[in-house]
């Protein structure tokens, strides 16, 4: 018994560690709780769908102020026509793409994991410590993404001194405004064509303030993040930058504009001189460009839902083969197989700033068949290769037309073979009289085995038909 | 959608419910050990009840399936555990969270609906005579909600 117990304490170990493990790559907005920044968790709540409670993929707006997953809320509209949050009645064709919250998404996640390091205690000193404008968290510092202002006087970075950095930030402030002044004073500023391969000027060249004179060039352009001397940066660069000249993005809303950057150049100086301990940025620019960008070549159309009561079974056929889908399985199932696959379809191509192709979109309604959409045609797959021809017969195996005696009879053997295997499974207490029991018990199960088995490969499970089908494609 | 079950058990882990545990079982992330106390000042209280919960593969599109395991006298709740109540039947949104569900369910001890019955003896026995249905209650809480 012993060594027993101590191998399943083991396994049960083993296992709970297993699901610790799985849970640490969960994120969940509680991870801020005992960061120095508790008021993330509300950040980071906001930011997830409500339906998944996952950070939000390709949202949608909804006419009354919600936002949700597109495929999410679609799933959910093809049951219930409401919101789910206030259960307002709510269409599918109400919804509206919202890119920009999108994007907010997805720069959030890009530095959600260095932004909890970042925030970890111990790591940076208290809000109060040091000088007054250079807590750890303070907005400014998120707004500039200036590291330094975090980890001053510990031990990282002992070359930067404080009050250079005093400086640079007020700056930084008057800076700011005298940007937007700027931005807001000359519109036809705005409108510029982009550069794809940026010419740097020789002068900014030489105007980049390297590690050194970092301290010295007090004031960061806001708009390509890069350190000048003030004057400079106040009588030409912001014009430079402004018009493009210096190999900047134009921008064309006047939201974007403040805050877009050169991709390439961007940052360079600081992530050298300022931000060495800290873990290489990504692309901080790529989700301002997306969003700019976003409405440019979305020639793609939307599904329509199709009105199936008007639809002969080929016409059905025919929609599906059209968009290279599995024709098997019954009726309801290619139904319910066009429904999902215009759900994919319309929250990729419509809604979604990471389009897919279509042939991904196709393996994702595979495995969404898998464990969905796989009932009947599964159970009758199975049936048919177990029963050879006899599949007819069995329509009405649950009613009471069901001849049981020539049932019987015709399978006689494999019935035989079923009571030996449970014989010799459970002794010979067992009595005849239940013998017929266990065959149909047996057999329901057998029935009922792969439809509560949920299985991971998605192409294992697919009903035979359609993975022909897939194949073919 | 494949995540869902851990990011609950995260969430629950990470910031429980008073009053309420759930675990999930060791093979099957879907399926949940819940237990639940009796609420203050109802003829539960001081009792612990087991549940099972589990979430279907349409969940959150469908609501989770949720039943007591442990005997209770209640007009909404059957012999068999069966739990009348709106969130987990008409009423369920995909924005609805296990643990509001769970604390419905405390919320529905805490107020035993007998106009709405699952359970039509037990209702007509708290509309007749309420305070023998009250201690009824009360004695099988002692008697089968035993905290262990």
């Amino acid at each position: 018994m012993k060594p027993e117990r101590y191998y399943s304490l083991q396994m049960n170990i083993h296992r709970k560690n297993r699901l610790e493990e799985q849970l640490v790559s969960v994120t969940d907005p509680t991870d801020f709780s005992r960061t120095l920044l508790p008021q993330m968790v509300e950040f980071d709540t906001l930011l997830r769908c409500h339906i998944c409670k996952d950070f939000i993929k390709a949202p949608v707006l909804t006419p009354c102020g919600h936002t949700f997953c597109s495929l999410c809320i679609r799933e959910y509209l093809n049951r219930e026509m409401k919101c789910p949050l206030c259960l307002v009645e709510l269409r599918e064709s109400m919804l509206r793409s919202d890119f920009l919250v999108s994007e907010i998404v997805g720069s959030f996640k890009s530095i959600r994991a260095e932004l909890i390091k970042f925030l970890e205690p111990g790591k940076c000193p208290p809000l109060d410590a040091g000088n007054q404008q250079g807590g750890c968290g303070s907005p400014i510092e998120i707004a500039s993404g200036d590291p330094v202002e975090g980890t001053d006087e510990n031990e990282q970075d002992e070359d930067e001194d404080d009050d250079v950095r005093i400086i640079s930030m007020s700056k930084w402030e008057n800076d700011d405004q005298q940007a937007r002044q700027h931005l807001f004073s000359s519109p036809s500023a705005r409108k510029r064509q982009r550069t794809d391969s940026p010419v740097v000027s020789t002068i900014d060249n030489m105007l980049v303030k390297p590690k050194t004179e970092a301290k010295l060039a007090d004031a960061q352009c806001p708009i390509c993040q890069r350190y000048f001397v003030l004057d400079y940066l106040q009588r030409t660069h912001l014009d430079e930058c402004l018009n493009g000249i210096a190999g900047n993005v134009g921008a064309e809303e006047p939201s974007g504009s403040v805050a877009t950057r050169n991709p390439v150049r961007q940052r360079e100086p600081a992530t050298e001189t300022l931000s060495k301990p800290q873990v290489p940025k990504v692309d901080s620019e790529q989700f301002v460009i997306r969003y700019l960008e976003s409405g440019q070549n979305r020639n793609f159309n939307r599904l329509p839902k199709l009105n199936y009561s008007s639809l002969s079974q080929s016409q059905l056929k025919q929609k599906l083969l059209a968009l290279k889908l599995p024709t098997s399985g019954s009726r309801k199932q290619m139904i319910s197989r066009y429904n999902h696959y215009e759900m994919l379809w319309n929250s990729n191509f419509l809604d979604s700033l990471e389009l897919v192709d279509e042939r991904e979109l196709r393996r994702r309604l595979a495995s969404w068949e898998s464990t969905h959409n796989n009932s009947g045609s599964q159970t009758k797959s199975i049936i048919s290769t177990m029963m050879g021809g006899a599949t007819a017969k069995l329509k009405d195996f649950k009613n009471d037309r069901f001849d049981r005696k020539g049932w019987m009879l015709e399978h006689r053997h494999e019935f035989k073979e079923l009571i030996k295997e449970a014989r010799s499974k459970l002794g010979k207490k067992e009595e005849i009289s239940i013998y017929s029991n266990h065959t149909e018990l047996s057999q329901e199960k057998s029935i009922e085995f792969p439809q509560s088995q949920g299985s991971p490969s998605s192409a294992q499970m697919l009903p035979q038909g359609s993975q022909g089908q897939r194949e073919n494609n | 959608m494949a995540s869902l079950p851990k990011r609950i058990i995260k969430r629950l882990v990470s910031d429980p419910v008073p009053g309420i545990t759930a675990e999930p079982h060791e093979d099957n992330l879907r399926y949940f050990q819940v237990t639940i106390e009796g609420p203050q000042q109802s003829p539960y209280e001081n009792g612990v009840f087991h549940l099972e919960l589990f979430l279907p593969d349409d969940y959150p599109m469908e609501a989770p399936k949720v039943r007591f395991l442990t005997k209770i006298y209640h007009p909404n709740i059957d012999r068999l555990g069966r739990i009348c109540l709106d969130v987990l039947k008409t009423n369920w949104s995909p924005a609805l969270q296990i643990r509001t569900v769970l604390l419905s369910i405390q919320a529905l001890l805490a107020s035993p609906n007998p106009n709405d019955p699952l359970a039509n003896d037990v209702a007509e026995d708290w509309i007749q005579n309420e305070d023998g249905a009250i201690a009824t209650a009360r004695e099988w809480t002692k008697r089968y909600a035993k905290p262990n």
